[in-house]
């Protein structure tokens, strides 16, 4: 019945056709029957996998013509995850596009079951799904299912894949990752930027991704970007980026790949970096680990060359290295030779160069044959000496490779050339000798003749020929001639080094001087310029710390800048001894007190800071003058003690000029009316009363009337500030209980009123009578009867000050005799606390009767934790009367 | 002329349906075997113009059946072998064996008719 369905055609006969309709009406009555449309469902889907072309796309339009679709929807409202599952995967197997909109409500199902068969269905259903998908999607896309879509994306008859750079910036990774996988698979290389910013992404895996599509597209504006990331990125990261580096990177990288070599600890990552380089520069790392020595590698001894020709020439070869050494040992003795000679020539005359050259020749003759003989005569025997190339070539044939007669070859070839060349390189004379030598042997070799010939003297010598040069250069000049010639280049040298230097800082350096200077001179010259440069360069500086610069015209500045500076410069060394003597003398005389001493030994130190640390660092010398004012003070009166910090705290901010420093400002700065004003400006701002002194010795000694119209206004306004009572004396003091008034209960309130007569003092009695209004009658009852009971601590603790003298110490019997009230009034409060508080606590202190003596440390430790858990409010108590203890021990000295 | 014979080995009596219906529908005689040791037996008594071929059948393979007409009936008759293990080992051992071609499942039937009429032409 399916196949007639499946396979029916429109052309079909009229009795096909008949069979067809009756088959029809048939499938749709079995199709009542829900199982029978199982079966069929079942069936259509087994088939599915089966058949393809035209076939399936029968079968689904069948599938959904016979309405077994619509099975599927109503089991996706089922509660059960694996029905909805199903079902999605029959409407995908089935390509029913209708049920797109249904399953896309499932894409972000808590289930993850559910939610991935949706993903899938709904790419596979529509083109647009994956864009829906990637949308919307807030779930992680595992790699498994990134797999299987873009499986299904793959076999998508012509899709047209949307630009997936569109969901780089999406706030879900795996989207950025699943896009970025895409991107690569459907070659979309449009999204450069992008991809270069993804390598910045903390996610490896992104990362990674994103360097992939770097590396696939060839994006070389991403290298800058991967070097930056290299370093804080992991080891796989590493690898990734130094592949595409090494893929994407030209020569200007390996510098970066050379250094990640040094730096990286990662083995792998130090090898990839290796390829790397091999990568862009092939060959330039060749492989070192676990490779041997090439020494290591000998032939065995049973493997003879079986050709006598072979072994000829591997004897020759050993033999000729050695005689080469022993060559090379009779060059230097030449070497020594010329040297030699070419002192004589620099002193002597041609006489002398002539017998030296002479015997030079004659001497290297029988060396060179010695080399001639030793390293050509076994097998150069069989050689046509005139012929030049005739070792290389027998060589060749004699196919002798492993030996190594390369050094012949070579000798021929750079005889030529050094011939040509030497003559040139006179100054060079120092290897190329060597060269020569070999030179002479192979030129014997062409010329066998052992005469002394001209051609040979002539060779012979680079020395000779470089002495003759110089000898005509420097022929009419003597020695000393020729060592100024080459400090007369020395010379020029630095003369261009420090010509703009010289335009820049100093008109007094005078050229001319240079053409004779000698090295030495010069370089003092530079110093000097150096100085000048400091010196223009501290000015600025300088200034700023001299009292009066803050507020000085740069203008002015700038035009007196050498003039002041100098001169505040000398004034400072002097000051700088006084002050030094005045520090000595201060620590023999006077134990002065830390802060003083180290404002001191800034000042040696910095003599030239002195002022500048007096005005910048405010809160030294206010610590100072607070401290004088004390010691003052205290002399004074010691009833005052309490009242002077107060006053000290205040002026502090203000108390910034003293005296002496004002005394060295005027002898500093120059006299005149503009500057006095901005001293008196400055007195203005941050001065007080105490300058009224100073002020008045100004007022004196002032001859400018402008000055003397400011200092006066200026005493006005210190002594108006000296007669104005102490603002905070004022201020009502602040009070502990009425704070704590506020946010506490009645009962509470009643506590802490007791608490006033144990702790209070006079400032509790405008309080307490404020108190007495209060509504609560508790309250007021309870004010008024501790208002009595702080009056009467109050006047007791009055006729005892009174008892004793004010300005005398306080004695010992009047401290007792406080300690005796205290303890007692404690003890009462304590007690009336007790009852409120309704504890009961122990009439005999039974603990404290130890029948033992304590004399172990930590047992009597443990003894007092022991009282302290028992009666804490009587060791507090205690504690509190030891502490008084204490202090009147401590004013008793 | 007379139909052309064909013997069709097919386990999955679903796809054996469908391919029934469709070659008998496109005018082919069809036998029917759902495994392999049915395959002889029809061999025995049947010649077919062609044979259609699983591979995956019970006691004989679809390799099995190619290598028994080549070798022991010696018979050239075309062999289509179908088959959802369409790698490349089991397509290069068919035809080795003396397979003349090779679907791999799922199949189009009309691609099946189309290969069919093909080998039929060439005997």
């Amino acid at each position: 019945m399916i196949s007639e369905f499946l396979f029916y055609e429109e052309d079909a006969s009229k009795d096909e056709k008949s069979n067809y309709v009756n088959l029809k009406i048939e499938i749709r009555q079995l199709l009542k029957d829900d199982f029978n449309r199982k079966v069929l469902s079942e069936v259509l889907l087994d088939l599915r996998k089966d058949v393809s072309g035209d076939t399936q796309k029968r079968l689904f339009k069948l599938y959904q013509d016979l309405g077994l679709h619509t099975d599927n929807f109503e089991k996706l409202k089922s509660w059960r995850w694996e029905v909805v599952s199903k079902a999605i995967l029959n409407l995908t197997q089935m390509q029913v596009s209708e049920a797109y909109s249904f399953v896309t409500k499932f894409i972000n199902h808590k289930r993850a079951t559910i939610r991935k068969q949706a993903e899938l269905a709904i790419v596979t259903l529509k083109p647009e799904g994956i864009n829906y998908f990637l949308d919307t999607t807030k779930y992680r896309i595992s790699e498994w299912q990134q797999l299987k879509l873009m499986d299904v994306l793959r076999n998508e008859e012509d899709y047209q894949p949307p630009r997936f750079k569109a969901w780089l910036t999406s706030t879900n990774r795996h989207v950025v990752l699943f896009a970025l996988r895409l991107i690569k698979f459907y070659n979309q290389n449009d999204a450069d930027a992008a991809l270069i910013e993804l390598v910045k992404h903390k996610n490896s895996q992104i990362k990674e991704e994103a360097i992939a599509c770097i590396k696939e597209f060839r994006i070389v504006e991403a290298i800058p970007t991967l070097k930056l990331v290299f370093w804080k990125s992991s080891t796989d990261v590493k690898i990734s980026i130094l592949g595409a580096i090494g893929a994407l990177g030209d020569e200007s990288d390996i510098e970066f790949l050379q250094l990640i070599e040094k730096k990286e600890a990662n083995f792998s990552v130090r090898s990839k970096a290796h390829s790397s380089i091999n990568a862009i520069a092939p060959g330039s790392i060749m492989p070192s680990k676990g490779v041997v020595k090439s020494d290591k590698y000998t032939i065995p001894a049973d493997i003879k060359i079986k050709v006598e020709e072979e072994e000829e020439l591997e004897e020759i070869n050993i033999e000729t290295s050695s005689e080469i050494e022993l060559s090379i040992d009779s060059v230097e003795e030449i070497e020594q030779i010329n040297d030699f000679k070419e002192q004589e020539i620099e002193e002597g005359t041609d006489i002398e160069l002539y017998l030296m050259n002479e015997t030079i020749d004659s001497k290297q003759e029988t060396i060179d044959n010695e080399v001639k003989t030793d390293a050509m005569k076994e097998n150069q025997e069989s050689l046509n000496q005139e012929n030049n190339e005739p070792v290389s070539k027998e060589l060749s044939l004699q196919e002798n490779e492993t030996l190594s007669f390369d050094f012949l070859p070579l000798v021929v070839e750079e005889v030529l050339e050094t011939e040509i060349i030497s003559p040139k390189e006179e100054a060079k004379i120092d290897l190329n000798d060597i060269v020569v030598n070999y030179q002479e042997v192979t030129i014997e070799k062409e010329k066998p003749s052992l005469e002394i010939t001209e051609e040979e003297i002539a060779f012979l010598p680079i020395v000779t020929e470089m002495i003759e040069e110089s000898y005509v250069v420097d022929s009419i000049k003597d020695q000393s001639e020729h060592i100024a010639f080459i400090n007369e280049i020395e010379i020029t040298f630095e003369e261009v080094s420090s010509t703009p230097k010289d335009l820049n800082v100093s008109p007094l350096l005078d050229y001319s001087e240079y053409s004779t200077a000698k090295i030495l001179d010069t370089t003092v010259v530079y110093d000097e310029i150096l100085e000048r440069d400091n010196e223009d360069q501290i000015d600025p500086y300088f200034l700023s710390v001299s009292p009066d610069s803050p507020q000085e015209d740069t203008m002015d500045a700038k035009s007196n800048v050498h003039h002041e500076s100098s001169k505040s410069y000398d004034n400072m060394e002097s000051q700088e001894e006084q002050n030094f003597k005045k520090i000595i003398k201060d620590l023999i005389d006077f134990n002065a007190s830390e802060p003083s001493e180290e404002t001191d030994k800034e000042t040696q130190d910095w003599p030239w800071l002195e002022f500048g640390d007096e005005f910048v660092d405010t809160s030294k010398t206010s610590e100072i003058d607070s401290e004088e004012i004390l010691d003052e003070q205290e002399n004074d009166s010691d009833a005052e003690i309490e009242e002077v910090p107060a006053k000290v705290k205040l002026t502090i901010p203000k108390a910034v000029l003293s005296d002496e420093i004002f005394d060295e400002i005027i002898e500093y700065k120059e006299n005149t009316e503009e500057s006095r004003m901005q001293l008196l400006d400055d007195l203005a701002e941050m001065g007080d009363e105490r300058e009224l002194p100073l002020l008045n010795e100004l007022l004196v000694n002032e001859k400018y009337t402008t000055v003397k119209d400011r200092v006066k206004s200026l005493i006005e306004k210190f002594s108006e500030q000296e007669e104005k009572p102490e603002p905070d004396t004022l201020l009502k003091p602040f009070n502990v209980f009425e704070d704590l008034f506020r946010t506490c209960d009645t009962e509470a309130k009643l506590i802490l009123m007791d608490e006033i007569v144990a702790v209070g003092d006079e400032g509790e009695i405008d309080f307490l009578e404020g108190l007495l209004e209060n509504q609560e009658t508790e309250i007021s009852n309870k004010a008024a009867q501790v208002l009595e009971e702080l009056k009467a601590k109050l006047s007791i603790s009055d006729e005892n000050n009174s008892d004793e003298s004010p300005s005398t110490p306080i004695d010992n019997k009047a401290v007792e005799k406080i300690e005796v009230l205290i303890e007692e009034e404690t003890l009462a409060e304590y007690d009336s606390l007790m009852e409120e508080l309704q504890i009961q606590p122990p009439q005999t202190p039974e603990i404290f009767d130890l029948t033992f003596e304590l004399t172990e440390p930590f047992e009597e430790t443990a003894d007092e934790n022991t009282t302290e858990k028992s009666s804490s409010q009587e060791s507090f108590f205690g504690q509190i009367c030891a502490f008084s203890n204490k202090i009147i021990d401590k004013l008793n000295g | 002329m007379g139909k052309k014979r064909l013997l069709l080995a097919e386990d999955d009596e679903l796809l054996a349906g469908l391919l029934n219906f469709r070659l008998e529908k496109g005018g082919y005689e069809v036998k029917l075997s759902s495994d392999g040791r049915e395959v002889k037996e029809h061999l025995t008594t049947y010649s077919p113009d062609l044979i259609i071929s699983d591979i995956m059948m019970p006691y004989f393979s679809g390799m099995e059946l190619i290598d028994y007409v080549r070798k022991e009936l010696n018979l050239s008759t075309p062999i289509i072998i179908i088959s959802s293990a369409g790698n490349e080992e089991n397509v290069l051992t068919a035809f080795e064996l003396g397979a003349n071609d090779f679907i791999s499942k799922p199949i189009s039937p009309s691609e099946l008719l189309v290969r069919i009429e093909r080998e039929l032409q060439k005997v």
